[in-house]
């Protein structure tokens, strides 16, 4: 080649890799997600290209799916469980798998289910008869457990959305809601997909509600948007029925625990309501860094982690200590801690280890790495 | 480095598509207007001197140097003779290169802040959603990126019945655009050196610029096509008046 050529092809051709570098960075920004089948004793970690089940008690694992990396695989949500311990999960390549963990996680017949237009990234809700897969093209799917689209009157579709399906929709076994990006939360009946009474059109909750919302058993729901407010939902009425100010956006969701509601923000903030008392917070604690899944419960105490990598174990009146980690436990964490038997589950990002277990006396069990 | 301006750019872009009914096709388009006279003065000089370079092709100084300095055993002699030539007039060959220079940062600027605009995972929205700083901005997340019929946080293609594929519309119009951009403003003279580094570029840039735009986000595409088309129209006022004071004098030749 002339070298006049070379001198005009060199500099766009490092433009071009500049920009492709930027561009495989995106692709690449998941985070982990877990579940865990008591009955088998697994523990399922979904992240980036794959879904791998390890043994609860050692951390080793058992199989790994897909087994090389595909393109079309990536995944940004924890697993989910049906009634007979298949492994579900929606990909960032637009399909939605039902893994049969008694093989190697190999996808059970009649799966992938392809219908869906865009990407998955919240986990779906897996009824007894139904899973339900919120997609980013604004459509909740309802696929029955062979892989077809379920509830016929509607199409196996809701498609009342005008904003992408991030959020893994919550029940109470007849009615199911459905928090979406486009601000508004849906409620659909759970057995046919219509819209239920009184929650025509959704309703407007004023910013994007991004974590997953909690159900009390009064009917009662509790939801965060990312314009800083929790506010509270009668259910029965499809209405606002309070709603507090927290410092910062909230992207988690509140955790109901023992009668308390918690919250964290990304300012780094956590907020305990009593969800008996005026709505004021009983007491609020500065994590220093932002919070992005609710806290869990774990031996009495509440656990929580933030971006900044920090673990912190909190009495339920609202004493906090700092998990002292080893280094390489200090990455930042996203999400919530999972309990699963007698370990407390860390996952971590943009690190060798992507997994930890502590056990009861806070030493870390176990832990699972990239390289593994 | 470029930190603060992708800052600045996401939430200007931001604020103008809260303004343009949350349509962000508008919004990207509003914006590259803004862009494009914000950096009028730059632009402005850069085809000042495409100009100069052009109408230097026709200079009968210029063409007696081609004639004299022939061969390449001269091709020294002639670039001194080309260099006296340029001080003479006044005219610097490099002066279009630094306003090309300086508009780098503001084409990476842009690349990111419609990225980061149009968030596709968890993470890039919560790193957007903690970038913007513009008032009212958290009711605005996230951003629609439907326009006409493109999802602009993906790459375009028109998807027509009957045809197997996806078009690349806005790839194809980048490609054109682009041509008839670096074309306007390449020296004419087939036997200078810069005129032929300008060809190879009419031919290397739209491909590079068409396939950034294929494989990108349509916002991407649709930046690359306004701007282009921006400054076509902006080098066709610049130089419309004095070409037609130019064609008599051609007659008469």
């Amino acid at each position: 080649m002339k070298k006049k050529h070379l001198t005009i092809l060199l500099p766009l051709i490092l433009i071009s890799m500049f920009l492709s570098a930027c561009g495989s960075a995106v692709a690449a920004a998941s985070w982990p997600g877990v579940n865990f089948d008591e009955g088998r004793g697994l523990i399922y970690l979904a992240y980036n290209q794959h879904v791998v089940a390890l043994r609860v008690d050692d951390g080793v694992q058992v199989w790994k799916y897909p087994a090389e990396p595909q393109s079309t695989f990536l995944v940004f949500s924890a697993p989910q469980l049906t009634a007979d311990g298949q492994v579900v999960i929606g990909t960032y390549g637009n399909e939605l798998f039902k893994l049969n963990p008694d093989n190697s996680g190999i996808p059970a017949p009649g799966w992938p289910f392809k219908g869906a237009s865009n990407r998955y990234i919240g986990s779906a809700l897996v009824l007894d008869e139904a899973i339900l897969a919120p997609n980013s093209d604004g459509r909740l799917y309802a696929v029955d457990l062979d892989g077809q689209l379920a509830w016929p009157g509607k199409g196996g579709i809701f498609g009342g959305s005008q904003g992408p399906l991030w959020t893994q929709p919550v029940t109470d076994g007849e009615v199911v809601f459905v928090p979406s990006l486009d601000h508004k939360l849906y409620a659909l009946d759970a057995a046919s997909g219509e819209e239920a009474q009184g929650w025509a059109g959704g309703l407007d909750l004023g910013s994007a509600i991004i974590g997953q919302p909690a159900l009390s058993g009064d009917g009662l729901l509790y939801a965060s948007t990312l314009d800083s407010v929790l506010v509270t939902v009668d259910t029965q009425r499809g209405e606002v029925v309070s709603s507090f100010a927290t410092q910062g956006p909230l992207w988690s969701g509140p955790a109901l625990i023992e009668g308390m509601l918690y919250v964290g923000d990304l300012d780094g903030m956590l907020y305990a309501f009593d969800v008996n008392g005026n709505g004021g917070a009983e007491w609020t604690l500065d994590l220093g860094s932002a919070v992005t899944g609710p806290p869990v419960l774990f031996n009495e105490l509440l656990y929580v982690v933030t971006e900044g990598g920090q673990l912190y174990s909190i009495s339920l009146d609202g004493r906090q200590s700092e998990v002292p980690l080893l280094e390489a436990y200090q990455g930042a964490k996203y999400g919530s801690p999972l309990v699963a038997g007698d370990y407390l589950l860390v996952s971590l990002v943009n690190s060798e280890v992507v997994l930890f277990a502590l056990d009861a006396t806070g030493r870390v069990a176990w832990q699972y790495s990239l390289a593994q | 480095m470029f930190e603060p301006i992708i800052d600045a750019f996401t939430n200007v872009l931001v604020f103008i598509y809260g303004l343009v009914f949350q349509n962000f096709g508008l919004a990207i388009i509003i914006f590259t207007i803004l862009v494009r006279l914000v950096t009028y003065p730059l632009n402005a000089q850069q085809m000042k001197s495409a100009k100069a370079m052009q109408d230097l092709q026709s200079n009968p100084k210029w063409k007696q140097m081609q004639q004299k300095y022939k061969g390449k055993e001269n091709r020294e002699k002639l670039a001194q003779e080309q260099m006296k030539l340029y001080q003479e007039l006044g005219i610097s060959p490099f002066a279009g290169c630094l306003p090309t220079i300086i508009q780098i940062p503001l084409l990476i600027a842009m690349y990111w802040a419609v990225t980061r605009a149009l968030a596709a995972t968890p993470l890039q929205l919560l790193d957007f959603s903690r970038d913007l700083w513009i008032p009212g901005a958290a009711n605005l997340v996230p951003l629609h990126s439907q326009f006409l019929w493109m999802d602009l946080g993906q790459p375009e293609r028109l998807l027509i019945p009957g045809i197997p594929f996806g078009i690349p519309v806005l790839a194809i119009l980048v490609m054109i655009t682009s041509y008839f951009q670096s074309r306007m403003m390449t020296p004419a003279n087939p036997n200078d050196q810069g005129a032929q580094m300008g060809k190879m570029m009419n031919i290397y840039m739209p491909l590079l610029m068409a396939y950034i735009s294929y494989i990108y986000a349509g916002g991407l595409a649709l930046y690359f096509v306004t701007s282009n088309i921006l400054s076509i129209a902006q080098y066709y006022f610049m130089r419309r008046p004095k070409t037609q004071q130019a064609l008599p004098a051609q007659g008469v030749k």
